[in-house]
C-alpha cells in the first residue's frame, strides 16, 4: 500500500505536515490518490452510462425484461401443449415415458410426496400404489384433483402453480403408478375408497 | 499555504493564560462497560437465533422466545446497544480531547447514558412480547421511539455545546464525521418513525405500501450509514493516529470522501428494493449512487491504511493496532461487496438470501466490531492510569474474532448463493427445477450449523474482551475527572476579512483548502452544509415517489381488510413472520413461475401499513399465499406443526395461535386510525362501528371452514382462537388482483 504514496509526484505535496495538530494528531498534506480519483469518476461514468442505456436506450429492465422473457417462456411451452383434455386424448398421452418421467419429477418437488410418500405408497395421503380411488380413476377426475385440490384443500390445488401441461403430466405419473400393480404401503381405507383399477 | 497562514491565527497564548478544566472520564467508562455487558447479551441472542435456524426445536414453543420475535431482539441489541454505547464511549472520549473542553453539560450526559440504557432495557421487554413495528432496524413502538429522539437531541446538544464551548479553533475530521451522524440519525428516525398511536404500543405508519417501503429503506440503508459507519470512520480518524502515532494520510482525502461519503450514501436505500414494485427510476438511483459510494468509502479506507505507513511494525505488537486494522480491511471488504450487490442481476440472486447476512455480519462483526474492541482496549487502560490487563488475551481475541467473522461470511456466502440458484434456477424445458421449498431449507441447514459454530467463536472473543476489561478495571485506578491544561478560545470576529482572505488564494488546491479550513472553524457553517448534503437524496426519492403513489391510477379491485384480516395481520406483524417470509414477487421469470404467474404491483400494497415485504426468504414468499394455498385447514396444521406438512422446515410451532382467543377490543379503533391516515383506507363509519361484529362474523365462516376436517369438527370454539385471524390474513394474501373490481370502491382515496 505505501508505494501507492509515490503516485502523489508531480504536486510537491508529499508527506507535507500540516502546521496543525489535534490531541497530539497531525495530517499531511498529500494529494488524492490518483488510482482513487479515477475510481470515483469512472464510477460517475458508469453511473450516466447505466441510466442512459436502461433508461433511455436499448437496456431492459424491471417489468419490460420480465414481459420479454416470461413471453419467450409461453412460445416455448405452447410447443408441447397438450391438446383437448378430454378422457380420450389424456388416456393416450397416459403411456408417454417422458411425460411419466416429468411427472416423478413434479410429484418430488411439488410437494406431493409429504402426504403420499416419496413412493407414492401413502403416509397422511392415501397410497396411490393400489387399485383402490376416492374421487375415481379417470384421468380427468385425477386431473380435476390435482388443478383443484381434494380433502377441503388440505391437498392444495396446483392451478395457479403449475401449468395445465404439468398437471397432466403429474397426472399421468399418478396413473402410471397404480398401473404398476400394488406395492405395500397405507391401507385402503375402504370405507372411502372404491376398487376402481386402471383399465386403459 | 495552510489553512491559518490565511486566516490569520494570533499567536498562541503564553502559557500562564492557560485554562484548567477536567475531561469527563467517568461517562466513558460507563458507555464501555454498557458496551461490553450490552455486547455479551446482543451476540448470545444472535447465538440462539443461529441455533433455532438450524434447530427450530429451540424455539421451545414459547412465543416470548420465537425466532420472529427474539431476531429484532438479536438486531436492536448488538446495532443499537453494543455499536450504540461504543459509538457515545468513543465520542464522549475524543470530543473532550479533540476539542480541549469536557462535555458540554454533566446532567445531559447522565441523562444520555441513563436514558440509552432504559431504552434499551424496554426494547428487551416488549420485543419478546411482540409488541414491534416490523419496520426493520426500527421495530421499537412509539412511545420508545419517542424516547430514542428525546435522548439523541440530548445526545446531540452535548455534543454541540461542547462544540461550541471548545478550546481548538478547527474541527478535526473525527469531528465532521460526528456532526453527520446527529444529524443523520436525527433526520432518519424521525421521519421514518412518523406513525398514529392506536394504543399504548400499538401504531399504523403514515405511509403505506410502496412508499413506506422506500421511507424505510431510505431510512435502513442510512442507519447502517450514519450509525454504522460515519460515526466508527470518525472514531478511526481519532484512535487510529494515536495508536500508530502517525500524521494522518492525506487532509485532502478526508475532506473529499467525507463530503462524497455523506452525500451520496443518502441516495443508495432503493438497492434494498431492485426488482421489486418501487419504481424503477427510484430502483436506478439505488444502483448507481451505491456503485458511486465505492470510492468515498475507500477513500476511509486508505486513509486509514495509509496512515500507518512507517508504522506496520507496530501492528505486530499492539492489539489496539491490529483490531482498527483489521475493522479498516473488513469495511473495505463490506463496501465492494455492497457495491456488486446493488447491481440489478447480482441482487436478483442475493437478495433475501443469507448472502445478505453474511453481508451485513462482514460489516457488524468485521468493521464496527473489531473498531469496538480496538477502541476499548485503547480507552480502558488509559481511563484507569493503567495498562492493559492482558495484551496477550487482546491478541488472542483479535484472532478469536477474526477466525469468526472468516467462517461465518464463506458460510453465509455460499449459503446464499446456493439459495438464491435454487430459486432462480430453470431447466432446459424451463421449469423450476426446486419447487419445493424444502429442498433450498435442506440445502442451507448445514451452513446454519457452520454459522452457528461461527457465532460462539466470536463470542468467545468477547467473552475475554469483558473478562478483560473487567481485570484492568479492578487493577486500576480509575479517575472520574482528568484534570489538563489547555489555552482558551480567541473567537473569530473579522468573519469577511477572513472570507475575502480565503477567496484570493490563486490555484484550485490552495482555494479549496482555506475555503474548508473555514467550514472546520465555523461549527454552524459545517452543521448548514452537512445538513444541506443529507437532505437532498431523500428528498429527490421520497417526496416524488410519495407524489407518484398519488397519481398512479389505482386497482379496482384493491379492496381495505376486512377487520378479521387486520388482526391477523397484526399478528403476524406480532410474531415476526416478516422477518423469514418475503411478501414481494419480483419482476423476475422465476419468481412468478413459483408464485402464481403475476409479481406483485405497486397498488396491491396501497392499504399495507407498515409494508410487509420482508427482506428474508428462510420461508416462501407469501405474497400470493391465498391463491397459492387457499386451504384453512392447511394452514391450521401447518402452524400447528411445521413439519408435519413440510417435509423440511425450519419454522417453528405457533400453539398458542391456536390456544389464545383473539383481541378484537380495539379493532374499532385500528380501523378509525386506518381511515384517518393521510391516503387514508376507507373504512366507513359503519365499518368502524360494526368492526367487531364483522370481525366475528368471518371468524365463524373461517371456523366452520375449518370444521369440515374431521380432526376439528369438534372443537367448540375455534372462531374465537388467534388462528383463525391469521388463517383469515393468508388466505387473503394476493388474491385481489385476480378479483373482479367491486364498484364500491372505485372512488377510494378521493
Amino acid at each position: 500500500m505505501s508505494s501507492t504514496g509515490s503516485t502523489d509526484a508531480g504536486g510537491g505535496n508529499i508527506d507535507r505536515e500540516r502546521d496543525h495538530s489535534f490531541d497530539g494528531i497531525t495530517e499531511y498534506d498529500n494529494d488524492l490518490p490518483r488510482w482513487w480519483l479515477a475510481m470515483l469518476w469512472i464510477s460517475v461514468v458508469f453511473a450516466i452510462w447505466y441510466v442512459a442505456y436502461f433508461h433511455f436506450g436499448n437496456g431492459q429492465i424491471g417489468v419490460d425484461r420480465w414481459t420479454k422473457e416470461t413471453a419467450a417462456i409461453a412460445a416455448e411451452r405452447a410447443k408441447h401443449q397438450t391438446g383437448p383434455l378430454t378422457e380420450e386424448s389424456l388416456r393416450a398421452l397416459s403411456h408417454d415415458p417422458e411425460r411419466i418421467a416429468r411427472g416423478k419429477t413434479l410429484f418430488g418437488t411439488v410437494g406431493c410426496s409429504i402426504c403420499h410418500g416419496p413412493e407414492g405408497t401413502g403416509l397422511i395421503g392415501p397410497n396411490l400404489c393400489d387399485r383402490y380411488w376416492i374421487y375415481g380413476s379417470n384421468m380427468t377426475d385425477i386431473v380435476e384433483g390435482i388443478t383443484n385440490g381434494r380433502a377441503n384443500n388440505v391437498m392444495p390445488p396446483q392451478k395457479a402453480a403449475l401449468s395445465p401441461d404439468d398437471i397432466n403430466n403429474l397426472a399421468i405419473y399418478v396413473v402410471s403408478l397404480s398401473r404398476a400393480g400394488f406395492k405395500p404401503g397405507k391401507p385402503a381405507d375402504l370405507t372411502r375408497e372404491k376398487d376402481n383399477p386402471i383399465t386403459y | 499555504m495552510t489553512s491559518d497562514a490565511v486566516t490569520g491565527e494570533p499567536a498562541t497564548p503564553a502559557a500562564a493564560t492557560l485554562d484548567t478544566f477536567a475531561y469527563d472520564n467517568r461517562s466513558v467508562r460507563d458507555f464501555i462497560i454498557a458496551t461490553v455487558v450490552w455486547g455479551l447479551v446482543g451476540m448470545l441472542v444472535g447465538v440462539l437465533i443461529a441455533l433455532q435456524l438450524a434447530w427450530p426445536a429451540a424455539n421451545f414453543d414459547l412465543p416470548w422466545l420465537s425466532y420472529g420475535r427474539i431476531r429484532p431482539l438479536h438486531t436492536n441489541a448488538v446495532v443499537f446497544a453494543f455499536a450504540g454505547n461504543a459509538i457515545f464511549a468513543g465520542f464522549y472520549y475524543s470530543l473532550q480531547r479533540l476539542l480541549k473542553a469536557r462535555m458540554y453539560s454533566d446532567v445531559l450526559s447522565r441523562i444520555n447514558f441513563w436514558g440509552w440504557q432504559l431504552i434499551i432495557l424496554a426494547a428487551a421487554i416488549t420485543l419478546p412480547l411482540g409488541k414491534t413495528t416490523s419496520k426493520e432496524y426500527a421495530e421499537l413502538e412509539w412511545p420508545i421511539k419517542i424516547a430514542i429522539a428525546v435522548v439523541w437531541v440530548a445526545f446531540g446538544i452535548n455534543m454541540i455545546g461542547t462544540i461550541l464551548k471548545r478550546r481548538e479553533r478547527h474541527l478535526y475530521v473525527a469531528i465532521w464525521f460526528y456532526i453527520a451522524t446527529f444529524l443523520g440519525i436525527t433526520m432518519l428516525h424521525v421521519i421514518n418513525g412518523l406513525a398514529v398511536p392506536v394504543s399504548f404500543l400499538k401504531s399504523y405508519p403514515v405511509y403505506a405500501g410502496v412508499q413506506d417501503a422506500l421511507v424505510e429503506w431510505w431510512y435502513g440503508h442510512n442507519a447502517v450509514a450514519f450509525f454504522l459507519t460515519t460515526p466508527f470512520l470518525g472514531m478511526m480518524y481519532y484512535f487510529l493516529p494515536k495508536a500508530a502515532e502517525r500524521p494522518i494520510y492525506s487532509y485532502r482525502l478526508s475532506i473529499v470522501h467525507f463530503w462524497s461519503l455523506i452525500f451520496l450514501y443518502i441516495w443508495a436505500g432503493p438497492h434494498h428494493l431492485l426488482n421489486t414494485a418501487l419504481p424503477e427510476w427510484a430502483q436506478t438511483l439505488g444502483v448507481v449512487f451505491s456503485v458511486m459510494l465505492i470510492a468515498p468509502s475507500w477513500g476511509g479506507m486508505i486513509n486509514g491504511l495509509l496512515t500507518l505507513r512507517g508504522a506496520w511494525d507496530k501492528v505486530r505488537t499492539s492489539a489496539v493496532l491490529k483490531f482498527l486494522v483489521g475493522a479498516v480491511t473488513f469495511y473495505g471488504m463490506a463496501t465492494f461487496e455492497g457495491c456488486l450487490l446493488a447491481l440489478r442481476d447480482v441482487n436478483a440472486l442475493s437478495h433475501d438470501t443469507d448472502w445478505t447476512i453474511g453481508h451485513v455480519h462482514s460489516g457488524a462483526l468485521g468493521w464496527v466490531g473489531l473498531l469496538t474492541f480496538g477502541i476499548i482496549y485503547w480507552m480502558i487502560p488509559r481511563l484507569c492510569r493503567t495498562t492493559l490487563w492482558s495484551e496477550a488475551m487482546a491478541n488472542l481475541h483479535f484472532w478469536i474474532a477474526t477466525i469468526g467473522i472468516c467462517i461465518y461470511a464463506v458460510a453465509m456466502w455460499i449459503a446464499g448463493i446456493t439459495e438464491g440458484s435454487m430459486q432462480l434456477a430453470f431447466d432446459s424445458n424451463s421449469h423450476l427445477v426446486y419447487r419445493d421449498w424444502s429442498e433450498i431449507v435442506r440445502a442451507t441447514i448445514p451452513f446454519f450449523w457452520v454459522r452457528l459454530g461461527a457465532g460462539l467463536i466470536y463470542l468467545a472473543g468477547m467473552v475475554l474482551c469483558a473478562i478483560n476489561v473487567f481485570q484492568t478495571i479492578c487493577h486500576g485506578k480509575p479517575v472520574q475527572d482528568e484534570t489538563v491544561q489547555a489555552p482558551p478560545l480567541i473567537r473569530d470576529t473579522e468573519y469577511v476579512a477572513q472570507i475575502d482572505a480565503a477567496l484570493s488564494k490563486s490555484g484550485w488546491r490552495d482555494f479549496s483548502t482555506s475555503m474548508h479550513s473555514l467550514v472546520e472553524r465555523w461549527p454552524a457553517v459545517m452543521i448548514l452544509f452537512a445538513a444541506g448534503a443529507l437532505a437532498i437524496g431523500g428528498l429527490c426519492e421520497i417526496v416524488p415517489n410519495m407524489i407518484q403513489g398519488a397519481l398512479s391510477p389505482k386497482i379496482a379491485s384493491v379492496t381495505p381488510y376486512t377487520p378479521l384480516e387486520l388482526t391477523g395481520r397484526d399478528i403476524y406483524i406480532r410474531e415476526g413472520c416478516s422477518n423469514c417470509h418475503t411478501q414481494m414477487i419480483r419482476t423476475l421469470r422465476a419468481e412468478t413461475e413459483r408464485y402464481g404467474g403475476q409479481y406483485t404491483r405497486p397498488g396491491e400494497g396501497i392499504y399495507d401499513r407498515p409494508f410487509l415485504w420482508g427482506s428474508k426468504r428462510t420461508g416462501p414468499d407469501l405474497g400470493r399465499e391465498g391463491v397459492l394455498r387457499p386451504s384453512a385447514a392447511w394452514h391450521y396444521y401447518h402452524l400447528q406443526r411445521p413439519s408435519s406438512m413440510s417435509t423440511v422446515t425450519v419454522m417453528p410451532n405457533y400453539p398458542w395461535l391456536i390456544s389464545d382467543d383473539m383481541d378484537l377490543s380495539d379493532i374499532g379503533t385500528k380501523l378509525a386510525v386506518l381511515a384517518g391516515m393521510p391516503m387514508f383506507t376507507p373504512y366507513k363509519a359503519a365499518d368502524i362501528e360494526q368492526a367487531e361484529s364483522n370481525a366475528r362474523a368471518q371468524a365463524l365462516v373461517v371456523a366452520n371452514e375449518l370444521r369440515k376436517e374431521p380432526r376439528l369438527k369438534d372443537d367448540k370454539d375455534l372462531e374465537k382462537k388467534e388462528i383463525v385471524a391469521v388463517i383469515a390474513y393468508l388466505q387473503r394474501l394476493g388474491t385481489d388482483l385476480g378479483k373482479p373490481s367491486p364498484a364500491t370502491v372505485s372512488t377510494a382515496g378521493h
